[in-house]
C-alpha cells in the first residue's frame, strides 16, 4: 500500500495545489495553482524534491493530520501556523517525519494567510486538465474538485527518501507592507489626480477575500473611472488591481477570472505577488509605483534566491529549555540523528 | 485596396494596433476598443500567427474580444525585444482585413427564457423597450458570434445584439447565478458554464454546459463560432437537463466553413 495522509479534521479552506494549469487562458481557464508559489518552492527545497509536486494549501487555519500505514516525510511552509507534533510544539518552516499513529495538529495562522503542508513524493490525487490544483468554482482538480474535509485520505506519491529535521529561515515577504505596482492596462481611464490618490492612499486588507481575489478597503474615498461600466471585457492578469463600479479595489489572485470588464488601475509586480497574498486581514499596507527595470531586477533577484534556497537550509536544533518533557522527547527523531537519511 | 479607409469604416478600430503592458510579464495587443467582428477577427488571426511564430520566452497567447494577451518571461525575453518582435509581426499584414477563422461552427442551443430561469427578463425588456415576450423572441432570433472565451472555464462572450440592448452592467456584483445562465449587458450575451457571481442580468438558462471537465475536450465552442438559441418551455428544459446529465447530446452543430 502506498503512503497516505489522513485528514483527521479540516480547517475551513484546505485545498490541493500545485503550479496550476498554464497555457489554457484561451479556453477561459486561468492558471490557478498555489497562492504563494514561493512557499511551494520552499517545501520542495526542504524535502529535496521537484517543485512541481502538489501540496495542501491551508487558508488561515490548518487541521489535524496523520500518516496511514507508513511514515511520511512532511514539510510546513508559507504562513506560520501554531503546530503540535505528537503534542509537542513543532516549529514552522521545518521538515520532519510523521510516524503512523502520531497526530499532527496545525492551528491558526500567526503571521500571513496561506500555509502549506508538503509530503515526500507530493500529494498524488489524480491530475485533471494537466494539474492537481483545485479550482473550487469549476469543481476541478484536488479531491473531486472540492475543499478537503474530515476523513479524506490523500495518496502520497513515491518518495525516494531524503533528509528531514531541517529548517528554513522566515522569508522577508512576511511583514512586507509596501507592495510594488506598475500602472495597469486601463490606468488611462483614471484621471492623473485619481491615480496619484491611489498611490497616496493606505489600504486595509479586508476579510472579503478568497483564492479568486481580495477586496481592499481604501482609507479614503472610493476610486472612480469614466465609462467604467460599459468597457469591453479584456484579458486580466495575476495581480491586477481592478476597480469595479463601487470604486472599492479588488486584487485579482490565482483563481481570478481570466477576463473582466472593470478597469485595472495597477498591476502588482511578479516579485511582490507572494507578499500581497500573505497580507493578513485588517493589516494596513500601501502600493508603490515601480518602473519596468525595478520590477525585472526584483524578479531576477527572487529567482536567484529560489535557486539558492537549499543553501539556506539548516538542521533544526532544538533548545532543550523549549522542550516540555525532555525525557519523553525522542532525540533520535531529531535533526542530528541517524534517521536523517532514512527512507520512510 | 485602400486599407486605411476600410479601417476608418470599422467603428472602434485603432489606426495602428496598440501594445499595452499588463504588469511585468504580459502584454496586450489591442486592435480596437469595441465589440466588432472585424476587430475580433484581427485578434483571432494575430493569435494564430503568434502561435505559429512560437517566440522564445512567450509562454502563452490568448485572443480576447478586441486584443491578444501575450504572457512571457521577462527574464527570457526583454520587454523591449518582445515589443520589437510583435511590431514586426504586426507589420506583416492588415490584421483588420483578416477573414473569420477557416474552421468554425454554428451551434443550436436550447434555452428557457424568463421565469425562474430568466429572472431579469422583465427588467431587461423595460431597458430594451419592448414586452418580455418580444425581448425573449428578439434575443433568441439574433444569431450571435462567439467573441471570446473568458471569465471562467468555457464561459462564452456572444454578440453583437442590436443597439437597444446596450444595457449597463449592474453597479453591484451579485453573489451567484445558476450554471447555464444567459446574461446580457452592453449588447452582449454571456453563457455561464457554472454557477458564478456576476454584474450582468439573467435573461434565460440553457441545460447545455460549455465547460465539462469530464468531457474531452472540456470546452467545445471556439472564438469565431456562431450560436443560435432555440426557446424551450420549462418542462422541455427539465427534460433536456436530464438528458444532458445522462451524457446525451442536446445541441446541434453545423459546419460554417
Amino acid at each position: 500500500m502506498s503512503a497516505m495522509l489522513e485528514v483527521v479534521s479540516a480547517g475551513p479552506s484546505l485545498t490541493v495545489q500545485d503550479r496550476g494549469r498554464p497555457g489554457l487562458q484561451r479556453f477561459g481557464i486561468t492558471q490557478g495553482g498555489a497562492m504563494d508559489t514561493l512557499a511551494l518552492a520552499e517545501g520542495a527545497a526542504l524535502l529535496g524534491q521537484e517543485g512541481d509536486l502538489a501540496a495542501i494549501e491551508m487558508a488561515g487555519f490548518g487541521g489535524k493530520f496523520r500518516a496511514l500505514e507508513r511514515p511520511l516525510r512532511i514539510a510546513l511552509t508559507g504562513a506560520a501556523m501554531r503546530t503540535r507534533l505528537d503534542g509537542q510544539e513543532q516549529p514552522w518552516n521545518t521538515s520532519f517525519v510523521l510516524e503512523p499513529g502520531v497526530l499532527l495538529e496545525i492551528g491558526a495562522a500567526e503571521d500571513g494567510v496561506y500555509g502549506y503542508l508538503h509530503v515526500g513524493g507530493g500529494i498524488a490525487t489524480p491530475a485533471q486538465i494537466g494539474s492537481r490544483s483545485t479550482h473550487l468554482r469549476s469543481g476541478v482538480g484536488g479531491l473531486d474538485g472540492r475543499a478537503l474535509t474530515e476523513g479524506d485520505r490523500l495518496p502520497a506519491g513515491h518518495d525516494p527518501g531524503g533528509r528531514s529535521g531541517l529548517v528554513l529561515p522566515t522569508a522577508a515577504r512576511f511583514g512586507q507592507r509596501e507592495i510594488r505596482v506598475m500602472w495597469g492596462a486601463q490606468a488611462e481611464v483614471f484621471s492623473p489626480d485619481e491615480r496619484e490618490r491611489f498611490l497616496a492612499t493606505a489600504f486595509d486588507m479586508t476579510t472579503r477575500r478568497d483564492r479568486q481575489g481580495a477586496r481592499l478597503k481604501p482609507l479614503g474615498e472610493p476610486f472612480h473611472a469614466d465609462g467604467a461600466l460599459t468597457g469591453v471585457s479584456d484579458a486580466v492578469v495575476l495581480g491586477d488591481i481592478q476597480v469595479p463600479g463601487d470604486g472599492m479595489p479588488v486584487a485579482l489572485l490565482a483563481d481570478r477570472q481570466p477576463t473582466g470588464g472593470y478597469p485595472r488601475i495597477a498591476t502588482v509586480i511578479s516579485a511582490d505577488l507572494a507578499a500581497l497574498v500573505q497580507i493578513p486581514g485588517h493589516a494596513r499596507f500601501r502600493f508603490r509605483l515601480a518602473g519596468e527595470a525595478e520590477a525585472l531586477a526584483a524578479l531576477a533577484r527572487q529567482r536567484r534566491e529560489l535557486a539558492e534556497l537549499s543553501r539556506q537550509i539548516r538542521p533544526l536544533v532544538r533548545d532543550p529549555r523549549d522542550m516540555g518533557d525532555l525525557l519523553a522527547f525522542n532525540l533520535v527523531d531529531g535533526v542530528i540523528s541517524a534517521r536523517e537519511d532514512e527512507t520512510p | 485596396m485602400d486599407s486605411q479607409s476600410d479601417r476608418a469604416s470599422i467603428e472602434g478600430a485603432y489606426s495602428e494596433p496598440v501594445l499595452r503592458a499588463a504588469g511585468d510579464s504580459a502584454l496586450l495587443v489591442e486592435f480596437g476598443d469595441r465589440l466588432d467582428p472585424a476587430i475580433n477577427n484581427a485578434a483571432i488571426a494575430f493569435d494564430a500567427r503568434l502561435r505559429e511564430a512560437a517566440l522564445t520566452g512567450v509562454s502563452e497567447t490568448a485572443p480576447t474580444i478586441r486584443s491578444v494577451l501575450v504572457r512571457y518571461d521577462p527574464l527570457e525575453i526583454a520587454p523591449a525585444s518582445l515589443r520589437a518582435r510583435l511590431a514586426d509581426l504586426l507589420q506583416e499584414r492588415d490584421w483588420l482585413a483578416a477573414p473569420a477563422p477557416a474552421r468554425r461552427s454554428l451551434w443550436r442551443i436550447p434555452a428557457c427564457y424568463g421565469g425562474e430561469h430568466g429572472p431579469d427578463l422583465d427588467a431587461i425588456a423595460d431597458l430594451v423597450g419592448c414586452s418580455p415576450q418580444e425581448a425573449a423572441e428578439r434575443h433568441a432570433g439574433a444569431r450571435q458570434r462567439v467573441f471570446m472565451l473568458g471569465f471562467a472555464p468555457g464561459v462564452a462572450y456572444l454578440g453583437l445584439l442590436p443597439d437597444a440592448w446596450n444595457i449597463p452592467r449592474l453597479k453591484e456584483i451579485r453573489s451567484e447565478v445558476a450554471a447555464g445562465s444567459l446574461l446580457v449587458a452592453v449588447r452582449q450575451t454571456v453563457l455561464f458554464a457554472a454557477a458564478m457571481p456576476t454584474g450582468w442580468r439573467t435573461i434565460a438558462r440553457t441545460p447545455f454546459r460549455s465547460f465539462d471537465p469530464h468531457r474531452e475536450p472540456p470546452v467545445l465552442i471556439a472564438p469565431g463560432d456562431e450560436i443560435a438559441f432555440e426557446p424551450v418551455a420549462s418542462a422541455e428544459f427539465a427534460r433536456l437537463s436530464d438528458r444532458a446529465e445522462a451524457g446525451g447530446d442536446i445541441v446541434a452543430r453545423e459546419d460554417l466553413s
